[in-house]
């Protein structure tokens, strides 16, 4: 029988120091996961983003559409790819879409930012079959106006009625859409020929969207086209697509794990150096344990307890922290795109730090026990 | 005083275990602060005022990827105040199959270095080798490393911004590590010919005398074109590039949260380590102050230890993090890591190293310092 009560009890009579050490790891935890959630947070973007029935044409090389440009008789021809389906009206149910990143002077601030704005045609809300219309109405062909994604509402206090200024035009805002969390609720779309007239972009569209029947279709349609020789444009299908976005958060996913090893490793060293000291100063204790039955073993194991106790303190509390920030909502660059994401505090991003805590914790422990497992119990007692 | 500081040294091999941990533990956290640290201050120093009032950046007004005609370009250029000018034009694409999408410049050759931020100690002879070489493209060291092409080798791009237009270029040198690590450069006239584009340009780079005149151009620019078709907005570059940062400035946010929360980490580590030697010294600390030493020496003494270890811990750790990055940079880790590239970590850093352990020290060891001076002698002998 390991001496629990034993370990649990100098935790208690040392608190101080148990919380110092302690605290190094809340911090651990904190920051880890901080950064983490905010990569799980935009990966939740992009996941929820597209549709599986959708193909996205791009021009060739292209991973974003700010800068593809696809021009109209490229558009014609992808409109008669195979598995396209068609409206009520016997036409190729596509979306023409002109993509910009458009330059805004904040009214507040005075600081000049970006918006996210796509033109689009009145069919693209029966192929983008998730955004829909929860305010208002939708924007009328050939009228400078604008329907806004929820969360871009949000972030900048727009509401129905409001009036933009886009370039040199003003836009009036007629609706509010919502689309399942995903990047289009941090966009404003438009009539895309006014939009186009008014950034010089006329005749040129930045991606042609694709519905066809189901997800195994627009495979087919992909692979289709992507062989062509006939158009040079990039085909996936939409979630695809989107993936590929939150692939760029990788980079901060490695880097939050690289941070959040070594600050691990100045958490586990504190341990070392706690234990090491509450060793020397309980020689005579560890000795009585050893005489009155407790094998070394025991007396290991009770010491790595003490110092993963130290670290699940820590780490409890780093995980409280962490968790305020579940559900925050913020906007972040995605690619040249900039989205609305909310931190996500997930069971992975709490396994991971619970993970990082006791490794550490185990880790920091065990020289030190393996050092009081070793004490001669009748040397110590001299 | 010579006494004193031999006892400081004599103390922190008194416990050989816990000095050399304390030292890990601030070499590790310093190690990686230099790390997130250049990168935010890299970031800082791109968006604060020196050289960037003095350079002003182009664009057309309102959407991105910005474009104006190149009509514009001699008559921004002839403005009362502009010393230099150069137009980039970009061009992005992919090298093969397999290769990310890499992003080009084509900008003017003869005023090169003078006009980008972080190039001007540029080798001379790259630059004659460029005159002579039109397809020339000075790279980045990432993207070299990504197409897998070293100097005087060819690659061709598969252009996505211009489509058909697929441009070949020769590696005439590779750009120092920082933040050119991923863009390649190329002559303006050479994307004039091959593209076609004679008529648009996508920036504009101005260089003037002072920050005053630098607001007069602007203005005069920005009301030159104010009835054109295609408005054009002028910024410095500072304020260009915060605009650009301002995209990913819940990144810098995060960035700059770790950076803070690595210090408070490194002053908790080692104020851990100083209340257990305090504790365990206070028997010493009494017979000290029966020998004559005065509380504040007995404060000083425990600070002075603190900071002894913390700017050796810093310097170390500021030190390895400074190799490691120029052991990345010239590729002798077997493999380049982007971010640290991008970010290289200066020398200066081991000088900062020193200050930033010291600091930590000091701080660490403040609250059992002022402990340890108020220990009454006998208490701690009526213990004994």
């Amino acid at each position: 029988m390991v001496p629990v009560a034993y370990s649990y009890r100098n935790l208690l009579v040392r608190w101080k120091t148990t919380l110092m050490t302690a605290a190094g790891f809340t911090l651990v935890v904190a920051v880890l996961i901080v950064m983490l959630a905010f990569t799980s947070g935009v990966t939740t973007v992009c996941a929820v983003s597209g549709e599986a029935e959708n193909v996205i044409w791009l021009t060739k090389g292209n991973i974003d559409e700010v800068l593809s440009r696809i021009d109209v008789q490229t558009a014609r021809q992808l409109e008669l790819a195979p598995g396209v389906l068609s409206d009520d009206r016997g036409r190729a149910l596509a979306s023409r879409e002109l993509y910009m990143m458009v330059t805004q002077r904040d009214e507040k601030t005075g600081r000049w930012e970006f918006m996210s704005v796509r033109g689009v045609y009145e069919n693209a809300l029966e192929v983008h079959t998730q955004v829909r219309l929860i305010e208002g109405r939708m924007f009328q062909r050939h009228c400078r106006e604008l329907i806004i994604g929820r969360q871009l509402a949000r972030a900048h206090d727009i509401r129905i009625g409001d009036r933009l200024t886009l370039g040199r035009a003003s836009w009036d805002v007629v609706g509010i859409c919502e689309a399942g969390g995903s990047a289009f609720e941090s966009e404003l779309w438009g009539d895309l020929d006014q939009l186009a007239g008014c950034f010089h972009r006329r005749g040129i569209y930045t991606a042609v969207v694709l519905r066809t029947a189901d997800a195994a279709t627009a495979r087919e349609t992909a692979s289709y086209l992507d062989g062509s020789r006939q158009v040079a444009v990039d085909a996936s299908c939409e979630l695809d697509y989107y993936a590929r976005q939150a692939e760029q958060t990788d980079l901060l996913r490695n880097a939050a794990l690289v941070i959040g090893v070594f600050m691990a490793i100045g958490a586990a060293l504190g341990v070392t150096n706690t234990m090491f000291a509450a060793i020397s100063a309980r020689t005579s204790d560890i000795a009585v344990l050893r005489i009155v039955g407790f094998t070394k073993g025991q007396i290991l194991a009770a010491f790595l307890f003490e110092s993963v106790l130290i670290a699940a303190i820590g780490g409890t509390l780093g995980s409280c922290l962490g968790y305020a920030l579940n559900g925050l909502t913020l906007e972040t660059a995605m690619g040249a795109k900039k989205v609305a994401f909310a931190f996500q505090v997930d069971a992975a991003v709490l396994s991971t730090a619970a993970v990082f805590t006791l490794v550490m914790g185990l880790l920091g422990g065990l020289l030190p026990a393996v050092s009081a497992m070793q004490i001669r119990p009748l040397e110590s007692l001299r | 005083m010579f006494k004193f500081a031999a006892l400081i040294f004599k103390n922190l091999g008194r416990n050989k275990v816990r000095t050399t941990l304390t030292v890990l533990t601030i070499v590790a956290l310093v190690a990686i602060y230099s790390f997130v640290c250049t990168v935010t201050d890299v970031a800082k120093t791109m968006m604060t005022a020196h050289s960037g009032d003095t350079r002003l950046l182009v664009q057309e007004k309102w959407s991105l990827p910005s474009l104006f005609p190149v009509r514009h370009v001699p008559k921004i250029a002839a403005v009362d105040g502009v010393v230099d000018w150069t137009a980039w034009n970009a061009y992005a694409g992919v090298v093969g199959e397999d290769t990310p999408i890499i992003a080009g410049l084509a900008t003017r050759l003869d005023n090169f270095r003078a006009m980008h931020s972080g190039l001007e100690d540029l080798d001379p002879a790259i630059l004659e080798a460029w005159e002579k070489e039109r397809t020339g493209a000075l790279v980045g060291q990432q993207i070299a490393q990504q197409i897998g092409r070293k100097v005087g080798q060819t690659f061709t791009v598969t252009s996505a911004t211009h489509p058909g237009k697929n441009l070949e270029f020769k590696i005439i040198g590779i750009l120092p590590s920082g933040i050119w690590q991923l863009t390649f450069f190329f002559r303006r006239d050479y994307y004039e010919e091959a593209t076609g584009d004679r008529e648009l340009v996508n920036a504009m780079w101005l260089k003037v005398r002072d920050a005053e005149t630098g607001k007069r151009v602007a203005a005069t620019v920005s009301e030159m074109f104010e009835h054109s078709p295609t408005q054009v907005k002028v910024e410095t570059e500072s304020a260009g590039i915060a605009r650009f940062s301002g995209h990913v400035q819940t990144i810098v946010n995060i960035i700059t949260f770790v950076a803070n929360v690595l210090l408070v980490n490194m002053i908790i580590a080692q104020a851990n380590s100083i209340s257990i030697t305090v504790r365990e010294r206070r028997k010493e600390m009494a017979i000290l102050k029966v020998l004559g030493f005065q509380p504040g020496m007995i404060l000083a003494l425990i600070v002075l230890e603190a900071m002894l270890v913390g700017s050796i811990s810093g310097v170390a750790g500021a030190a390895l993090a400074y190799a490691t990055s120029e052991l990345n940079a010239s590729g002798a880790l077997g493999g380049t890591v982007t971010i640290l590239a991008q970010f290289p970590v200066p020398a200066a850093f081991i000088v900062r190293g020193f200050f930033v352990g010291a600091a930590v020290g000091f701080a660490a060891s403040a609250i059992p310092a002022w402990n340890v001076r108020k220990v009454e002698v006998a208490e701690v002998f009526v213990r004994l």
